[in-house]
């Protein structure tokens, strides 16, 4: 069942996406997205329940990348899940969201 | 008074005779000019001639003798005067005529009676009394084609210089006038064989059999590089269901080519109709050809029927080029001919060759085919037709053919061209998978459900559902978005085929034509949303192609991918 939800967990805002991301609904995540940058400092967009990702869902992702970047905020993806990255990885988009296991994997690697 | 250029040229011409009116001379050639200029009939051009110098002259009469191209004699063509001696004719270099091709030098003969060469033949047989005569060989560009001649002075006076010459200069615009009817008649001659060429042409068409619609498994096509060819080929159904099918090249190229071509054709369908083996067929119509064949001609040929039902193939190859099958596998195998062409060594026995069709494609070719050039002088050769075949491999049998026939015609071709295609045209026919919807974004879902349920139930695996969800999903998105730029009441229709190694994937859509050169893929570098479907379809499938249908009646985008047994 497609869903997009938001919360908190410290300093972080998470975008929660599940289900089948396409043209008919990914404008929803886009808003989500842009939101979630405006009312904090660093945005997780958690992948792990998403089936299926097309053009129009990655378009969403890289939206938010270039507008946490333009408002110097943190912005990531976690839980990605298998479907999703093989599409980031067929538009070479792996190598340009950070990505990560969780939110406690962000904090671990900042400590490092 | 100085003379004008005019007269000087012409008193050249004429001597230096203070009798004589050199404007008179110009009247008469003015008056013959235009009455040449009038008729482009060589008899009535030839009649007049004689007729207007006969009086000009002041003779008793006058002849035109024509060389005759077959003959090689002097032929009297137009006559004037008591006696007509039309159709008289005397070998060159026979009679004062003669002479006068031979020396190429007109004659003045005042008394016949003194000139051994003089023939009286005419004379003995008419009655007519010859005195004196004048006459100067025709000469045109192409040397010497006849003789115009005058006989007897009227009054009894007798020819003289100044007559041989007034005579030399009639005889410039008469050879002109002659040679330019000649040639008018040559231009209707080869009009008339070009009408006639034409006609045969289109009667040799005809026997060619007409190009059936699918699922009929045979196509053919036949480019002659003359008028008519001497190629042919040939289809036809037995009551048992099997097709028999025929192919050949005659010797030559050009009209009797063509005309072996009509009877050989005819005798392969009469005895190809019969049903006996092709070994049995061919043998027939051999004998038939030895027995009747002249001029050496011969006929490479092959005869085979094809049955549907099993896809079984059996055929005899008399002498031409080898069949090539292509199978679903992208692999060729040859079977070259076993045995000498047709109408050659009566009693010859042909050899016979099986297969089985088994999703392959057979191709029967003419060499023509293979020795067809570029502007560079390169022939196509084998290798170079495999390579077209190959390329042309996902395409259906009549693009593919069309492809080729577009490729030879960019192609210098000298010999007659002719290509058979036989191939389950059916498999080409029905999509494994169609689905029609509506261009709504909410459909996309339902979309990549049906194609996994359809493609799981082929036996297709987990990824490949996955790149063909992934494509068909970009493409009817950019159809949604691009094509019907909003308006969800179009229609859609997504079908899968399979052709050979590769799965197609066609999207129909009937929105207004889009501008099919502005889709490409992005620049990947760029970190940008948006614009990444053609990327992503890019490195999914092996090819794709966008075309506008005609008569505004959509797009249509077809995907390749290249599959390994995984159908």
């Amino acid at each position: 069942m497609n869903r997009c939800e938001h919360s908190t967990d410290g300093r972080f805002q998470i975008v929660s996406v599940g289900g089948e991301v396409d043209l008919s609904w990914s404008s929803q995540i886009r808003r989500a997205v842009l939101d979630s940058l405006r009312n904090g400092d660093y945005t997780l967009v958690d992948l792990s329940a998403v089936t299926y990702i097309d053009s129009s869902g990655i378009a969403a992702l890289v939206e938010g990348l270039q507008s946490a970047k333009r408002d110097e905020k943190g912005f990531a993806l976690t839980s990605v899940s298998e479907p999703v990255m093989a599409v980031l990885c067929l538009a070479r988009l792996d190598q340009v969201f950070p990505i990560y296991g969780s939110a406690a994997e962000i904090d671990a690697a900042a400590q490092d | 008074m100085a003379k004008t250029s005019r007269e000087e040229a012409i008193h050249r011409v004429i001597g230096n005779d203070p009798a004589y009116d050199p404007f008179e001379q110009l009247e008469v050639l003015a008056e013959l000019s235009q009455a040449f200029a009038q008729s482009l009939d060589i008899q009535v051009t030839l009649d007049n001639v004689v007729n207007r110098i006969v009086d000009y002259m002041g003779a008793e009469a006058a002849s035109i003798f024509l060389i005759d191209d077959d003959s090689g004699r002097l032929v009297c063509r137009a006559s004037a005067g008591p006696v007509d001696v039309t159709g008289f004719q005397l070998p060159v270099g026979e009679g004062i005529v003669g002479r006068a091709v031979s020396e190429n030098r007109a004659q003045l003969v005042s008394d016949v009676g003194a000139d051994t060469d003089f023939l009286d033949e005419i004379d003995c047989s008419t009655g007519f009394l010859t005195r004196s005569v004048v006459c100067s060989p025709l000469q045109t560009s192409d040397g010497v084609i006849g003789v115009l001649q005058v006989l007897n002075k009227r009054g009894g006076e007798l020819f003289d210089e100044r007559d041989r010459d007034v005579l030399r200069v009639l005889a410039s615009p008469t050879a002109l006038a002659i040679n330019n009817a000649r040639m008018a008649l040559d231009l209707v001659e080869q009009r008339r064989i070009k009408k006639e060429l034409k006609l045969a042409r289109s009667i040799q068409r005809s026997l060619l059999p007409r190009r059936r619609r699918p699922p009929f498994p045979i196509l053919g096509i036949n480019i002659p590089a003359r008028e008519v060819s001497g190629d042919f080929f040939d289809y036809f159904e037995l009551t048992d269901g099997r097709i028999g099918f025929t192919i050949g090249d005659v010797s030559g190229k050009g009209v009797d080519a063509s005309l072996l071509m009509v009877k050989t054709t005819s005798l392969l369908r009469w005895s190809g109709k019969q049903g006996d083996d092709p070994a049995q067929w061919l043998a027939g119509v051999n004998d038939e050809l030895c027995e009747t064949v002249s001029r050496g001609m011969f006929v490479c040929g092959l005869a085979g029927y094809y049955d549907p039902s099993s896809g079984d193939l059996c055929w005899a190859n008399a002498g031409f080029p080898p069949v090539l099958r292509h199978d679903s596998a992208g692999e060729f195998r040859e079977f070259p001919a076993a045995a000498p062409p047709l109408g050659i060594v009566p009693g010859q026995r042909y050899p016979q060759h099986e297969t089985n069709l088994d999703n392959a494609s057979l191709y029967l070719y003419s060499d023509g085919v293979t020795e067809s050039r570029t502007a560079g002088g390169k022939q196509l050769g084998s290798a170079g037709f495999l390579q077209i075949i190959r390329e042309g491999a996902s395409s259906s049998p009549e693009r593919r053919l069309g492809a080729l026939v577009s490729d030879l015609r960019r192609r210098e071709i000298s010999d007659d061209t002719t290509l058979l295609l036989i191939e389950d045209r059916q498999r080409w026919q029905m999509p494994l998978v169609e689905f029609g919807f509506t261009s709504e974004a909410e459909n996309l879902r339902m979309l990549r459900t049906a194609l996994a349920d359809a493609m799981e139930s082929l036996g297709c695996g987990r990824t490949l559902i996955g790149q063909v969800q992934l494509v068909v999903n970009e493409a009817c998105a950019n159809i949604i978005q691009h094509a019907y730029a909003g308006d969800e009441k179009g229609k859609i229709i997504c079908a899968l085929r399979l052709q050979r190694q590769f799965l197609v994937i066609e999207l129909r859509d009937f929105a207004p034509p889009v501008d099919c050169c502005n889709i490409r893929p992005r620049d990947l570098s760029e970190c940008r949303p948006g614009g990444l479907g053609v990327n992503l379809i890019d490195s999914i499938v092996d090819e794709w192609t966008l075309e506008n249908l005609p008569q505004g009646e959509g797009n249509l985008m077809v995907m390749k991918k290249r599959i390994r047994g995984e159908i």
